[in-house]
């Protein structure tokens, strides 16, 4: 307990201003002066769960697109005029969020806000630019299917959501990469891409006053129009799903995913500490017993990720030669028995504990990782604040709820069970 | 404390500002040397100790030894065993972790600034009084193996891996730090303890520390803890890498949807001349992401490939280039031969204002590549590993605004070999397949 005390005496929570143009656009502010550099980000309320079947991958081929020119500016001159200013520039597609940004050097940051208010309303989306830019997403999904175990988490979601847009692979479906036109990605533009429905994030060397106005400046033009999204309900599960999947591998592989809660949940805490518990580190349960002790795994971990609608509790696996995967599935399990059973010792929760706290501080150390864990929180959970409440929610876990986490979710007609074996 | 020698101070001012990054330099009578950057951010801190022993140095057919020695670093001391260690750093919420690359050994830790000292004495008991336990490394041998077996399943690692084989036969520098799981199958507990007696000393390692402490007390605990680690002598290794004429390939087959293509050769070490423009010459060619002349061609106009890259990899006794991409097994050809007459064509040289946009590229982007105390550790690891001058950060800016586009052709000339290569395709596709002139297969 001691140790925890002396925790919350060093912990500083984030410190975020947060402001809203009247066309619904937020802005949050994180000041950071170690360095002269500063992230710019924009977060749209938009991905793979907000796709109809047929129109999978769209969000995510709209983000490729944004880099194919503007009214205002030809193809890849976006990506020029970052080069230019020395700056990093990326994008990505999630469940729930298509992200811009950039990193730059701190007297040039209001290029990249510029550029965004840009993007938000002038992208062409020219077909000259599209045919090209479509076979590059297939090349990408190829590649994902070539990767051992791309295929085998793509088909562990599909069998774990039966109903749910969760199912949805993020860079979509062949089938429906090849049938989406030009058109629908601009539809699909103009209904997503607009200041009500998104969240600017500058973290690093800025005065927040400054930075506030800069993006006033650029945006406040653009009409905002608020969206509502519905809200999906999986099923229970109610029963056992297995699967297998044949691949040119050497080594087998194993993925469990148990059905758990959605993000801000009081249960969603206490599943962090179990995943830690189990893998985090080489004396976390899995790497000391099974992988060192045992010698069953070449690699073994645990992760809880929970969404904004939904959450799953996951296990990944590889075998070490000559130990089966059943074999490996079983020792799985007798670890998952002794949480539900109560054999957990204070010190690893403690350690558990100490480790998330820890973790929370090292996350302090990037400028551009906080401005990315700003922008999840905010869509996921509905506010930033909650990163702060999220240190208290793990200390207060207890070896009871613990307990009673495991033996509500870790039951056997709520798991799925993926094999990723060698073809035959 | 038997505190010796050097002591530097660098703060350096780029674009006009002041910036507030300092790196000192102490050494211990025994030759340890100790490099730091205190920073107020956050209460933590960032340390690597770094062997100057890594891959190059593994005996053939033991390819994988230095890395498996400095993992054995962590599994047991003569005082605590290998789980003793890992509960106590992980309990405190701190990182510990060992890992070879090709020219060091490297163990690395972060924590939070109220642990370092707790920190500092484990790593000094790894490092000074480690138990080579048996069991331990047997342990720790069939993991190791294990793990690379199954990264073989991934087509980008396997290409990669037969890549450096192809291209550098016999030299050390032809496997990856971790070896394969044959050659680290092979390596014996003795082999493990020759490797620490040989290459293991004070005056062979360096400790770099970045984060919020107090420096004076850093310095007394690294005295107390280091101070009795006794001086030897150590040997350097030096050979460099032959080049070979002439073009070689090897096709791997693997029933996959895309080929992944390696094209390559040797390539400059950290001594080599002119780095600066071979840098720029890259990122032109294939290493500014969607804007190099790579992409251009093959992904942005063609829409061919994904992922699209050309890189130089640099170490202490050589070096190698590649350029590649995965693309649908039918555009093979046409992939290879855009790449190849890249290579040909920027010996021909770079217009102005590819040059201007790549100067103005790495001189904004500087600052940015040491934002954080993990980068600013790396970043003092590579002044210390290239033997950089510690000014290296001041003198950056005016070494890229003097490159000229003459210097950009010529290093173009020196450092690519589009008629000398070393060709690898991961895929399912046969080499009559591959319309090269004059490939010499190799299987």
């Amino acid at each position: 307990m001691l140790l925890n005390i002396l925790f919350l005496l060093t912990f500083e929570p984030i410190n975020v201003t947060e402001e809203t143009l009247k066309n619904g656009l937020k802005i949050l502010i994180y000041e950071d002066h170690f360095a002269p550099v500063v992230s710019t980000q924009i977060h749209y309320r938009v991905g793979s769960y907000n796709e109809p079947s047929g129109l999978t991958g769209i969000s995510h081929l709209l983000e490729h697109m944004a880099f194919k020119g503007t009214k205002r500016y030809g193809p890849k001159e976006y990506d020029r005029i970052i080069d230019e200013a020395g700056g990093e520039e990326n994008a990505f597609t999630s469940t729930h969020q298509t992200v811009y940004w950039a990193n730059l050097y701190k007297d040039r940051y209001e290029l990249e806000i510029m550029l965004e208010a840009d993007r938000m309303k002038n992208l062409l989306i020219a077909e000259k630019e599209f045919v090209p830019e479509k076979m590059v997403v297939m090349e990408e999904r190829r590649l994902g299917e070539n990767d051992p175990y791309g295929s085998l988490f793509e088909t562990l979601d599909l069998v774990t959501y039966f109903y749910h847009p969760y199912r949805n692979p993020v860079i979509g479906f062949m089938t429906d990469l090849e049938k989406i036109s030009r058109d629908d990605v601009y539809k699909w533009y103009k209904k997503y891409y607009n200041p009500a429905n998104a969240i600017i994030v500058i973290s690093g060397d800025v005065d927040k006053k400054e930075a506030i106005r800069l993006v006033a400046r650029h945006f406040e033009k653009i009409k905002g129009k608020p969206l509502q999204e519905p809200e999906f309900t999986e099923p229970p599960q109610n029963g056992e799903r297995r699967f297998t999947l044949y691949k040119e591998v050497n080594f087998p592989a194993l993925v469990i995913n148990f059905r758990t809660v959605k993000i801000n949940h009081p249960d969603s805490y206490v599943l962090d500490v179990i995943s830690k518990i189990l893998s985090f580190g080489e004396s976390s349960r899995f790497k000391r017993i099974l992988i060192r002790q045992k010698s069953l795994a070449v690699d073994l971990d645990a992760y809880s990720s929970v969404s904004k609608y939904d959450g799953t509790f996951s296990i990944f696996g590889i075998p070490q030669s000559k130990v089966s995967i059943e074999k490996l599935e079983e020792e799985i399990y007798l670890e998952i028995e002794r949480l539900k059973s109560g054999d957990i010792t204070d010190k690893e929760i403690e350690k558990a504990k100490n480790q998330t706290l820890a973790q929370f501080v090292f996350r302090q150390d990037s400028p551009a990782g906080i401005g990315f864990t700003i922008g999840h929180w905010e869509i996921l959970s509905g506010s930033w604040q909650n990163i702060n409440l999220y240190p208290e929610k793990i200390l207060d876990v207890k070896k009871e709820d613990i307990i009673r986490v495991s033996n509500q979710y870790f039951t056997e007609e709520n798991r799925t069970v993926g094999y990723l074996m060698p073809r035959r | 404390m038997g505190w010796t020698k050097r002591f530097f101070l660098l703060s350096f001012i780029f674009l006009n500002f002041l910036f507030a990054f300092t790196i000192q330099k102490d050494s211990l009578d025994n030759g340890l040397v100790l490099l730091y950057s205190p920073a107020r951010k956050i209460s933590m801190v960032e340390l690597k100790v770094i062997v100057k022993a890594g891959s190059v140095y593994d005996p053939k057919g033991k390819g994988g030894l230095s890395n498996l020695v400095v993992r054995m670093l962590l599994r047991g001391t003569e005082f605590h065993s290998g789980d003793e260690i890992f509960e106590r750093v992980e309990y405190i919420g701190a990182q510990l972790s060992a890992g070879a690359t090709e020219d060091y050994s490297e163990i690395s830790a972060r924590c939070l600034s109220k642990d370092l000292k707790l920190i500092l004495e484990i790593i000094a008991e790894c490092l000074q009084k480690p138990s080579f336990n048996y069991q331990e490394f047997k342990k720790l041998q069939k993991q190791i193996s294990s793990e690379i077996a199954s990264r073989m399943d991934d087509p980008f690692y396997i290409g990669q891996t037969a890549f450096r084989l192809l291209l550098f036969g016999e030299h050390p520098l032809n496997h990856e730090p971790q070896g394969f799981d044959s050659t680290v199958n092979n390596i014996t507990i003795k082999d493990v303890k020759e490797f620490y007696n040989l290459h293991y000393a004070p005056n062979n390692t360096a400790i770099v520390l970045v984060g919020d402490f107090d420096q004076d007390s850093v310095k007394q605990l690294v005295g107390k803890f280091f101070n009795h680690w006794t001086r030897k002598e150590t040997s350097e290794f030096s050979t460099p890498p032959s080049f070979k004429e002439g073009k070689r390939g090897m096709i791997i087959k693997r029933n996959v949807s895309q080929s992944y293509i390696f094209l390559g050769f040797l390539g400059p070490d950290y001594r080599a001349p002119n780095w600066i423009p071979a840098r720029i010459m890259n990122f032109i060619l294939g290493g500014s992401g969607l804007t190099s002349r790579l992409a251009s061609e093959i992904r942005e106009k063609r829409g061919l490939a994904y992922d699209v890259f050309s890189f130089f990899d640099r170490f202490k006794i050589g070096g190698y280039f590649i350029a590649g991409a995965q693309t649908k097994k039918e555009s093979t050809n046409e992939a290879i031969t855009l790449i190849i007459d890249e290579l040909n064509k920027i010996a021909e040289g770079v217009t102005d204002e590819e040059l201007i946009r790549a100067k103005k590229y790495y001189i904004g982007n500087f600052p940015l590549t040491f934002d954080t105390y993990r980068e600013m550790a790396n970043f003092i690891t590579k002044i210390e590993i290239e033997d950089l001058n510690i000014d290296y950060a001041n003198k950056f800016e005016k070494l890229v605004s003097d490159v000229t586009l003459e210097e950009i052709k010529e290093s173009a000339r020196k450092y690519l070999h589009p008629d000398d290569f070393s060709l690898v395709i991961v895929g399912d596709i046969e080499k009559e397949e591959i319309k090269l002139e004059g490939i010499e297969w190799v299987k």
